[in-house]
C-alpha cells in the first residue's frame, strides 16, 4: 500500500484544521514538538490504495516568520526538521474568498519545490458571494494543481484525496533556501503584484462584499451596543463554568462518591479499601470533576472562534488589557478562572504570544475560583458579624464581594509587575485578521472539544492522581495501635508539626499546618479537615454543623488567625488539579515552582498583614 | 500624507509607504498582510472602548492594528470617499 506524508499549511482563519478533521476524523493524534509547547497534531487518513500521514500545522502569512508556532511550521515546510519525516507533499490550503491575499503564501511554497496541491478552501462561500474563476486557467498560470473544497458541505474531499494519489515525488531536490529573502520589501512587493496579475486573468466575476459581516459588525462593534454584547458573552460564558456546569460536576461527584463506597462496602481489606476509595477513586473524581466545565467552556470558545465574534471581543478588550501588560485575549481565560483555575489555564491557549500566555496562566491562580467559596463562607459567618450596614447592605457580603475585588486587583497588579520584569517586552502585536462572520461546522467543534479533554486526562489528568496518592498516604499512616488512622497522628501532622514554626508568624498553630495539607487535593477540603482536628459535631453542611464550626474555630483559633486563613486562602495555590494544568500548559517546572512559590510567598505576605492589622486593631 | 492612525471613518486611502526602518519585523508582517505601496484601504471601525485600535479593510480582509502598529503606516488621498 502506497504510503505518504503530507502537511497542509495555510494562513489562520483559511480552514486548515477543518479540513483536516474531516480528512483524519477522529484518527488524530496530538502530541507536542520535541522540546518544545507547541502542539504537533497528526491524522491518518486510509483507503484501499493509500495511507496518508497529515500534519496540520500552525497557522502562517509567509515564510518569514515571527512567532515560535510559525517557524515550528516553517522548519517543517522547509524540511530543516530533521525529526521529520520526509514530505511527499504539502497541501496549501488558501481561503476562496479571499484570494488576492491568501495565495501569498501558496506563491512562497513553491518556491521551495516540494510536490504540492491548492486547495481553495470556502468555495461554496465564494461561489454563494458570486465569485467567478476559471480554475483551469488559474492552475496554467500558477503552475500548481487547484482543488474546490469546502469543509462546510465536505465538497472537493474526494477529488483532493485523487489528487494527492497522483502527485509524483519530486525529481529536483529541495531548494535549500534562505527564508530571510521572503522578508525582502521587494519580493513582497514582486508577488503581490504577481498575485494581482493572475487574479485579474482568472477572475470572471469578482465576490461580491460580506455585506452579513457588515451589518452584524454595525452592532458589534458599535461604541454602544459592542460593549453591552461582549459583556453579555463574557456574562454567558461566566455563567456556563460557574453555575450551569455544576449539576454535572454535582452529579459525577455522586458517581465517584457512590463507587468510593461501595469500595469501602465491598473491599474486606479495610487499608486496601481506603487506598482505592479515598486514593484512586477519588483521585480519578479529583479528574472528571472538571470535564463539564472544561467541555462547556472549550464548547462556548470554539464556537465563538468559529462564528468569528472571538477576534472581535480580542479587540474590543484590547487596548484596556494592553495598559495592564497583556492582550485582549487574556480576558476569557482571566474569567473562566473565576469559576476554575484548570479550564481558565487551559482557555490561555488562544494566545499566541508565549511571555503573554505564561503572564496569564501565572495570574490565573489568585482570581477567586468557585471552590473557594465554601471556606469563604464559613471563615466569613466565623469572624464576621451577620449584620447590615446603610440598614441595607450585608456585612457578610460586602466583605465577599471584597475578596473577589481583591482576587482581580490582586491579578492584575501581578501581571503588570510580572511584564514589567521577568516577563518583559510589550504585549504582543494586535495585527489580528478578523474573519468574516460563519456558520460553526458541529462536527470540528466537536473533535476539537474532544481533543482538549484528551490532552487533559492524558497529561494533567495523570499528575493529579499520582498526587491524590500522595496525599492520602500522608493523611492516612501511620496507623495507630489499633490499626486506625487519624489525621493527629498521620505524616500529614508530623509535616504539619515540623513546619509550623514556620507559619506562626502568621497565626497557623500545629493544627492549622496539618490542616491544609490535604487541602492540596481540594481547597473545600480545609473545612472537613479542620472539623476532624477539632472534633465538631454534626453533619457537614448542615445547620447544626456550620454553627458548631464557627463558634468553634473562633474559640480555638482565634478572629486574627481566621483573618489570617481568609486571606491565605485569597492567594495560596492549593490545588494540585490547578498545578497540574499549569504544568501541563506551561511545559515547565521552572514555572510551575515559580508559580507555586510566588503565590506561597503572596499568601504568606497578606497573611501576615492580615493577621498582624487583626491584633494591632485587636479583634 | 498622514499616517493611517488619523485616518478617518469609512474613507478609502492609498498607501503610500510603510516605515520599514521604524521596525523592520513589523513592517515586514504588515506587508505579508497585504499593507504594500499603492494598495487602497478603508479605516472601518475604530475600537469602541478606547479607540486605540482600528479594524482595517484592505485586499479583502478586515485587520485589526493598535495604533502603534498604525503608526508604521504612511497613506494619501484616494480619489474615492466610501
Amino acid at each position: 500500500m502506497n504510503k505518504k506524508f503530507i502537511c497542509l499549511a495555510g494562513t489562520p482563519n483559511c480552514g486548515k484544521t477543518s479540513l483536516f478533521n474531516i480528512l483524519t476524523g477522529s484518527n488524530q493524534r496530538v502530541g507536542n514538538y520535541p522540546g518544545i509547547t507547541v502542539e504537533r497534531k497528526t491524522g491518518l487518513y486510509r483507503d484501499d490504495e493509500l495511507t496518508l500521514e497529515i500534519l496540520d500545522l500552525p497557522g502562517l502569512y509567509s515564510l518569514d516568520t515571527r512567532t515560535l508556532d510559525e517557524s515550528i511550521a516553517k522548519n517543517v515546510l522547509t524540511q530543516q526538521n530533521k525529526l521529520e519525516p520526509t514530505l511527499d507533499a504539502i497541501i496549501c490550503v488558501v481561503d476562496a474568498t479571499n484570494l488576492e491575499r491568501s495565495l501569498y503564501l501558496a506563491f512562497e511554497l513553491k518556491k521551495l519545490n516540494t510536490p504540492m496541491i491548492v486547495a481553495l478552501n470556502l468555495w461554496d462561500l465564494a461561489l454563494e458571494r458570486g465569485q467567478e474563476l476559471n480554475l483551469e486557467k488559474l492552475e496554467q498560470m500558477i503552475g500548481i494543481k487547484c482543488v474546490a473544497t469546502s469543509a462546510r458541505d465536505e465538497s472537493g474531499i474526494e477529488k483532493l484525496i485523487q489528487e494527492i494519489k497522483k502527485l509524483s515525488p519530486s525529481h529536483e531536490s529541495l531548494k535549500s533556501i534562505d527564508t530571510r529573502y521572503f522578508r525582502s520589501v521587494k519580493h513582497i512587493q514582486d508577488t503581490f503584484n504577481e498575485i494581482d496579475f493572475v487574479l485579474k486573468a482568472c477572475i470572471d466575476k469578482k465576490i461580491a462584499p460580506d455585506t452579513m459581516t457588515s451589518h452584524i459588525d454595525r452592532y458589534v462593534l458599535h461604541p454602544i451596543t459592542g460593549p453591552i454584547i461582549l459583556f453579555l458573552v463574557l456574562l454567558v460564558m461566566f455563567q456556563l463554568i460557574f453555575s450551569w456546569s455544576a449539576p454535572f460536576s454535582d452529579a459525577i461527584e455522586a458517581v465517584i462518591t457512590f463507587f468510593a463506597e461501595t469500595a469501602k462496602n465491598h473491599i474486606g481489606n479495610e487499608l486496601l479499601a481506603s487506598f482505592i476509595a479515598d486514593g484512586i477513586i477519588t483521585g480519578a473524581g479529583n479528574v472528571f470533576v472538571f470535564f463539564p466545565q472544561i467541555i462547556l467552556l472549550f464548547i462556548l470558545i470554539l464556537l465563538l472562534e468559529d462564528i468569528g465574534y472571538l477576534g472581535r471581543a480580542a479587540l474590543m478588550l484590547d487596548a484596556i488589557m494592553r495598559r495592564l501588560g497583556l492582550p485582549g485575549k487574556s480576558v476569557v481565560p482571566l474569567l473562566s478562572s473565576h469559576a476554575c483555575s484548570v479550564p481558565g489555564i487551559m482557555a490561555t491557549r488562544t494566545i499566541d504570544n508565549e511571555k503573554d500566555r505564561l503572564a496569564t496562566m501565572l495570574v490565573a491562580p489568585i482570581t477567586t475560583c468557585s471552590a473557594r467559596i465554601p471556606v469563604y463562607t464559613l471563615l466569613i459567618a466565623s469572624i464576621i458579624p451577620n449584620t447590615k450596614i446603610f440598614g441595607m447592605l450585608n456585612l457578610q457580603g460586602l466583605v465577599m464581594l471584597s475578596l473577589y475585588l481583591l482576587g482581580i486587583i490582586s491579578s492584575l497588579i501581578m501581571a503588570f509587575t510580572l511584564k514589567r520584569t521577568v516577563l518583559t517586552g510589550s504585549a504582543s502585536h494586535l495585527l489580528l485578521e478578523i474573519p468574516g462572520y460563519r456558520f460553526p461546522t458541529i462536527k470540528n467543534v466537536c473533535l476539537n472539544v474532544l481533543q482538549r479533554v484528551k490532552i487533559f486526562v492524558k497529561n494533567a489528568g495523570t499528575i493529579i492522581l499520582l498526587l491524590s496518592i500522595i496525599i492520602w498516604t500522608l493523611v492516612t499512616f501511620p496507623k495507630n495501635e489499633l490499626g486506625e488512622s487519624h489525621i493527629e497522628q498521620s505524616y500529614a501532622a508530623m509535616i504539619g508539626k515540623a513546619i509550623s514554626p514556620i507559619f506562626k508568624p502568621i497565626g497557623f498553630d500545629w493544627r492549622l499546618t496539618t490542616a491544609l495539607i490535604p487541602t492540596f487535593g481540594a481547597r473545600e477540603v480545609v473545612v472537613s479537615t479542620l472539623s476532624t482536628v477539632l472534633a465538631v459535631q454534626g453533619d457537614e453542611g448542615s445547620e447544626d454543623f456550620n454553627q458548631n464550626f464557627t463558634s468553634q474555630v473562633v474559640r480555638e483559633f482565634g478572629v486574627p488567625t481566621l483573618f489570617s486563613l481568609l486571606i491565605w486562602f485569597v492567594y495560596s495555590p492549593q490545588c494540585i488539579a490547578m498545578i497540574g494544568a499549569f504544568r501541563r500548559e506551561s511545559g515547565s517546572i521552572k514555572w510551575t515552582s515559580i508559580m507555586i512559590l510566588y503565590t506561597f510567598m503572596l499568601a504568606y505576605l497578606g497573611a501576615f498583614i492580615a493577621y498582624r492589622l487583626a491584633l494591632y486593631l485587636k479583634w | 500624507m498622514q499616517l493611517l492612525q488619523n485616518a478617518k471613518l469609512g474613507k478609502e486611502y492609498i498607501i503610500h509607504k510603510v516605515l520599514i526602518e521604524h521596525d523592520e519585523l513589523l513592517s515586514t508582517r504588515l506587508m505579508h498582510l497585504g499593507f504594500i505601496e499603492k494598495s487602497p484601504l478603508i479605516v472601518i471601525n475604530k475600537t469602541p472602548l478606547t479607540s486605540d485600535a482600528l479594524l482595517v479593510q484592505i485586499k479583502g480582509t478586515q485587520i485589526a492594528l493598535t495604533k502603534q502598529e498604525s503608526e508604521l503606516i504612511l497613506i494619501s488621498n484616494s480619489e474615492t470617499t466610501v
